[in-house]
């Protein structure tokens, strides 16, 4: 018999009466009714798995309105929020592994149907819980970050366990696919081949043939699976990014179309799609494919900003050709859209600024100065407003725009935000140069500049920190092109200011060494 | 009827098998949660439980059916152990076998493990395991072993055995459904199209039935390639 009390239960589950039927079921194997929690959905469960290590996870895999069980599956393993070791057990209602399987990067240990009555699920754990006692060592080598270790006992503890080895075999394959060791994986998946079709081995080999830029030899594995079972997603997946990788994006486009409709709700795949189809012109698939992955990603993990203004870039091509009314109901579309991001993400300041750059696209195309123009306003005085945490991309983005649409004024009023622009690198940097660590602190400067490329403080500290180690160590010829962009940055701080001087004095000090 | 009326029909079907699914869910919790012998109360247990388990089995094989017959069946051959799998499947079935007095025994070779869908043949045999409780008297057995390279499952009872016009091997196309006997065979067609979605190469699942076997009554055999 398993010892069940010291293992901690993580219920996933929305209707209560079964939360509370699997709540007894497991506290009748033994487990203490404080190592039992219970989520009713994602955003109950997940501050939960990220503050417990959970034994075993048993989620239901329909939750309701918001994020279902395979949702949250791919934000634990994509975050790696569990350890290794965890038994995640996903519950169906029918049998509804054909509707998730091949369509999914990630998958539970095991679907169990419902209903089923304590001994069965016993049975399950009893197995999976043996299993994973067994395959310890590797699961804590994952953990730590020893893949090399890990794969070494998949083979060894495959002789000891033999029953294990076909899961182990697979585990082997994964974590060398992880290490880009292509060739043994490759061999794996060949004996696995020799007797029979293992749809998953084809997939990996493959995916190995596309790593090695081998695409036609790509393309055949992934048709194979196709003719076997035309229903495994992930293969239209790998197909198409094969076929764009070769040039052909108008195959790869069909390809996902075929994917998207067997199994549409993947946001990764819609998005996929629309960046084709907006590379080959087609802009009415474009616009359904973005439609798609915006409307799936507002529960998944991988949501992405960038699939809103593709989305708005899409609609202010299609809005050319269409009538009075379609244009009307486009325009407010996109403002729709713009709002509904602005919301989503507004903890992040670089994705308001975004949003009000790509409103001003849109305008700008139709002629729309005015409203364009006012756009651009709000985009430059949320880079004001929220400073540094606008990211520096989008800020040179803004500036270049400012600058072709004659905003000199406005532009130039940026640049000079972000020359007064400070880093908590920067604090860092000069309390360790203070106490002689110079090393230390030109590291952080390293970081403080590629974050405010423009910043002065941050550009004369670095030419001020880098010239003193090259005078203690010798000059570095590649520091020395650093220090010369950063002479660049400051050439434009006003005379009147305070630390004008100084930048004279490192510039004078830098031509002594050597620099133009 | 349109084609149009069809596929809202197969959509409210979906639907409303989920529905139902859940509900059955329920009772069959609550079911478990009366004590076995509720005399005094007048209720059957058993039957109820026999009952309840039939129509779970009925509703996931008319889903499963629907999509294998339009194509949407996503096939999952995964690599089991006989003696695990068959172990599930008792303890799926044991509940609704158990209050009729019927013992059901495992044969399985303990190293033996082969590729399969694993929920196409767990529909296939729940379904011939509890329609056994209306035939056997006292004991079912479960075998499994390999064979001429393929892998066979049977299920044999104790009971009368099968009609001597069904034995052999099934054939999808001869097999109606009878109104008049009340049988629909819908198990056993089941059980043929699971077969059938199972190949190797150039070979295929079949499913036999013949009478005798250890047990002397039926034995219904899936063979997987």
């Amino acid at each position: 018999m398993l010892d069940y009390s010291k293992l901690r239960f993580l219920i996933i589950e929305d209707l209560a009466h079964f939360s509370s039927a699997l709540r007894s079921m497991v506290m009748f194997y033994g487990v203490p009714h404080e190592h039992i929690q219970v989520a009713k959905d994602a955003e109950q469960a997940l501050p939960l798995i990220k503050k417990t290590r959970y034994d075993v996870v048993l989620s239901d895999y329909n939750l309701g309105e918001g994020r279902n069980g395979n949702d949250i599956l791919e934000e634990v393993k994509h975050h790696k929020l569990l350890k290794s070791a965890c038994i995640y057990i996903m519950l169906t209602a029918e049998n509804s592994t054909d509707m998730v399987m091949g369509a999914l990067e990630y998958q539970p240990d095991e679907y169990l149907t419902k209903p089923f009555t304590k001994e069965v699920l016993n049975a399950r754990l009893e197995r999976l819980i043996a299993r994973r006692d067994a395959l310890l060592p590797i699961y804590t080598r994952i953990d730590k970050g020893q893949p090399l270790e890990a794969i070494k006992l998949c083979t060894e503890l495959a002789d000891q366990h033999p029953r294990y080895k076909g899961y182990l075999l697979k585990l082997r394959s994964e974590l060398l696919m992880e290490q880009q060791a292509f060739d043994q994986c490759t061999e794996i998946y060949r004996s696995l081949l020799q007797n029979k079709f293992v749809p998953w081995a084809e997939l990996g080999l493959g995916k190995c043939c596309y790593h090695r830029d081998d695409y036609s030899g790509a393309e055949e594995h992934f048709r194979k699976i196709l003719n076997q079972n035309e229903r495994y997603v992930q293969a239209y997946d790998w197909l198409a990014r094969t076929q764009r990788a070769q040039g052909d994006n108008e195959a790869a486009q069909q390809t996902l179309v075929n994917g998207t409709e067997i199994s549409p709700r993947n946001v990764r795949r819609q998005a996929l799609l629309g960046e084709l189809s907006m590379a080959n012109g087609d802009m009415a698939v474009a616009e359904k494919a973005f439609n798609q992955s915006i409307k799936v990603g507002k529960t998944s993990v991988f949501r992405d900003p960038n699939h809103y203004f593709n989305l708005s870039k899409v609609i202010g091509e299609r809005i050319k050709e269409a009538d009075s009314r379609t244009a009307k109901r486009m325009r407010s579309k996109v403002t729709t859209l713009m709002d509904e991001v602005r919301s989503d993400y507004k903890r992040d300041p670089t994705v308001t600024v975004q949003a009000h750059l790509a409103e001003s696209e849109f305008h700008l195309r139709l002629g729309e100065a005015e409203v364009s123009d006012k756009a651009l306003q709000q985009a430059y005085e949320a880079c004001i407003k929220e400073g540094s945490d606008v990211s520096n991309d989008i800020k040179e983005q803004l500036i270049s725009t400012l600058q072709q649409t004659g905003k000199e004024d406005v532009a130039d009023k940026l640049v000079q935000h972000m020359q007064r622009e400070e880093s908590i690198y920067n604090h860092e940097a000069v309390e360790l140069y203070a106490q002689g660590e110079i090393g230390r602190a030109l590291v952080l400067l390293k970081k403080a500049r590629a974050e405010k490329p423009r910043s002065f403080a941050i550009n004369l500290n670095f030419a001020q920190v880098a010239l003193r180690q090259m005078k203690q160590n010798g000059v570095e010829p590649r520091l020395m092109v650093q220090v010369g962009q950063c002479f660049k940055q400051i050439a434009v701080l006003p005379q009147n200011d305070k630390r004008y001087p100084l930048s004279q004095q490192l510039k004078a000090m830098y031509h002594k060494m050597g620099g133009k | 009827m349109s084609a149009e009326a069809k596929l809202d029909f197969a959509v409210l079907l979906a639907s409303s098998v989920h529905d139902m699914k859940n509900s059955i869910a329920l009772i069959m919790h609550q079911i478990n949660q009366l004590p076995p012998q509720s005399s005094d109360s007048g209720v059957d247990v058993g039957h109820l439980q026999l009952e309840a388990n039939r129509l779970n089995n009925s509703l996931i094989q008319l889903m499963m059916l629907y999509k294998v017959e339009n194509q949407q069946y996503q096939s999952l051959p995964d690599e089991h152990y006989l003696d695990e799998f068959i172990e599930d499947v008792v303890l799926m079935n044991q509940p609704t076998l158990e209050p009729w007095g019927i013992e059901i025994e495992q044969q399985v070779d303990p190293e033996l493990c082969w590729t399969f869908d694993k929920n196409l043949v767990v529909g296939v045999l729940g379904n011939i395991v509890t329609n056994v409780i209306r035939y056997a008297r006292s004991k079912v057995l479960i075998q499994v072993r390999e064979r001429d390279g393929n892998l066979s499952l049977v299920v044999e009872d104790d009971g009368p055995g099968y009609p001597e016009q069904m034995l052999g091997e099934l054939q999808k196309c001869r097999m109606g459904v009878d109104f008049g006997s009340g049988s629909t065979g819908f198990g056993l067609y089941f059980s043929v199209l699971v077969a059938e979605h199972h190949r190797q190469g150039d070979r295929y699942g079949q499913v036999r039935l013949s009478n005798g076997g250890q047990l002397g009554g039926g034995c219904f055999e899936l063979i997987l390639p």
